[in-house]
């Protein structure tokens, strides 16, 4: 429990939850821990962190 | 996608879309206001005066109007437009306009003072000398050339245009001015061109070509120059990030994977890369090689990069 002070509620709060979404990688539909959006003219990127490590904007399929 | 559009605009002094363009300067050196340039819209003019001892700062030079060069040119080049090693680029279209104290010579044999664009140090586009003398404009169908002179009027000075559609293949294209050794001359112009090159990896990073590409052998053995920054097609991705890692680990910069669509940023994050630029490559994806430990670093990229990609706007429509 992380709440401050007595006679509060406890903090539920944990980790937040990521939203998942499936985006088309490799030919494949891959599901990924989303870290945010950004919206670049046009498109929608989604932010996680991909499998080699590197922070990668991914276009969304929404 | 088998090929790619490059699309340039270079503006000296004068809009290409102003309705009603009146930049000139004043080479008289009998007036008040000699070395003085007007209506300069975007850019600067050129003023050639080699004499410094008489005239140690021109008007215009103090006003931020003007470009001076102190020493006369035959051919002088303006700037490189693209520089492809082991590429090659098609021209396709030329559209230039500018304000002289000179037009054409002959017909439309030399344009004098008209920025051109040139694959090589030569003048190219010279349409056939003579070729219906006295008729304005006049058109080349074979060259696919149209030249207008004084299509309007401007205070001082004339307007010649040269537009050109066609095909040339050419590994290198210069903006140059025909200007014939002359001395205390002035010129004020705009120039797009548009050309294609073989799709490819690309290396996003605008560089003075002078100081930053062509002293280096390992840029131009991996990916060629373009002034806008962008259209800098090279082999082979994964090389393009090796080299500029190397040589400029402090400068931000991008490479766009055209096999799998995927642009990589280093020293960027998503939120420099401007909006035009996403529009024209389309990536799957952006990888941050390295987020900028310094925003101005960042800043200084997509500056630089907006600048050479200027989207003037368009004139206000007509009533």
């Amino acid at each position: 429990m992380s709440g401050k002070g007595t006679g509060g509620k406890p903090d539920a709060s944990g980790p937040p939850v990521k939203k998942k979404v499936k985006i088309r990688k490799g030919g494949k539909w891959v599901d990924v821990d989303v870290d945010g959006e950004v919206k670049k003219g046009r498109f929608k990127y989604v932010k996680f962190v991909d499998d080699d490590g590197i922070d990668t904007y991914w276009i969304s399929p929404e | 996608m088998p090929f790619n559009t490059g699309y340039v605009s270079l503006y000296y002094g004068t809009l290409g879309g102003d309705r009603s363009p009146n930049a000139y300067c004043v080479n008289n050196t009998s007036a008040s206001d000699y070395g003085k340039c007007y209506n300069i819209a975007v850019g600067k003019a050129y003023f050639v005066q080699t004499d410094t001892a008489t005239y140690p700062t021109l008007p215009c030079e103090s006003d931020n109007t003007c470009t001076r060069f102190t020493s006369t040119s035959g051919v002088r080049t303006l700037a490189t437009i693209f520089y492809y090693t082991g590429k090659q680029g098609i021209l396709q279209y030329f559209y230039t306009r500018s304000h002289s104290p000179y037009g054409f010579e002959s017909n439309i044999g030399q344009a004098r003072l008209v920025p051109a664009p040139s694959p090589g140090t030569y003048t190219f586009f010279t349409a056939t000398i003579n070729y219906e003398l006295s008729s304005w404009p006049v058109y080349d169908p074979v060259a696919g050339y149209k030249a207008y002179f004084n299509p309007y009027v401007i205070s001082a000075g004339n307007v010649s245009i040269i537009r050109w559609q066609g095909s040339i293949f050419t590994t290198a294209l210069y903006l140059i001015s025909v200007e014939s050794s002359l001395n205390n001359i002035w010129y004020a112009g705009v120039t797009t061109v548009m050309y294609a090159y073989e799709s490819s990896p690309l290396a996003v990073v605008p560089l003075d070509y002078d100081r930053d590409y062509m002293p280096y052998q390992e840029l131009r053995s991996v990916f060629g120059y373009a002034y806008v920054g962008v259209d800098q097609p090279g082999w082979n991705a994964d090389d393009i990030v090796r080299v500029l890692r190397e040589l400029f680990p402090n400068r931000a910069w991008a490479v766009f994977d055209d096999r799998q669509y995927v642009l990589y940023l280093y020293n960027l994050t998503p939120d420099y890369v401007p909006d035009w630029l996403i529009e024209k490559l389309s990536p799957t994806a952006m990888k941050v090689l390295k987020a900028p430990a310094d925003v101005s670093v960042a800043k200084a990229w997509l500056d630089a990069l907006n600048e050479r990609n200027a989207q003037i706007p368009a004139p206000a429509e007509l009533p």
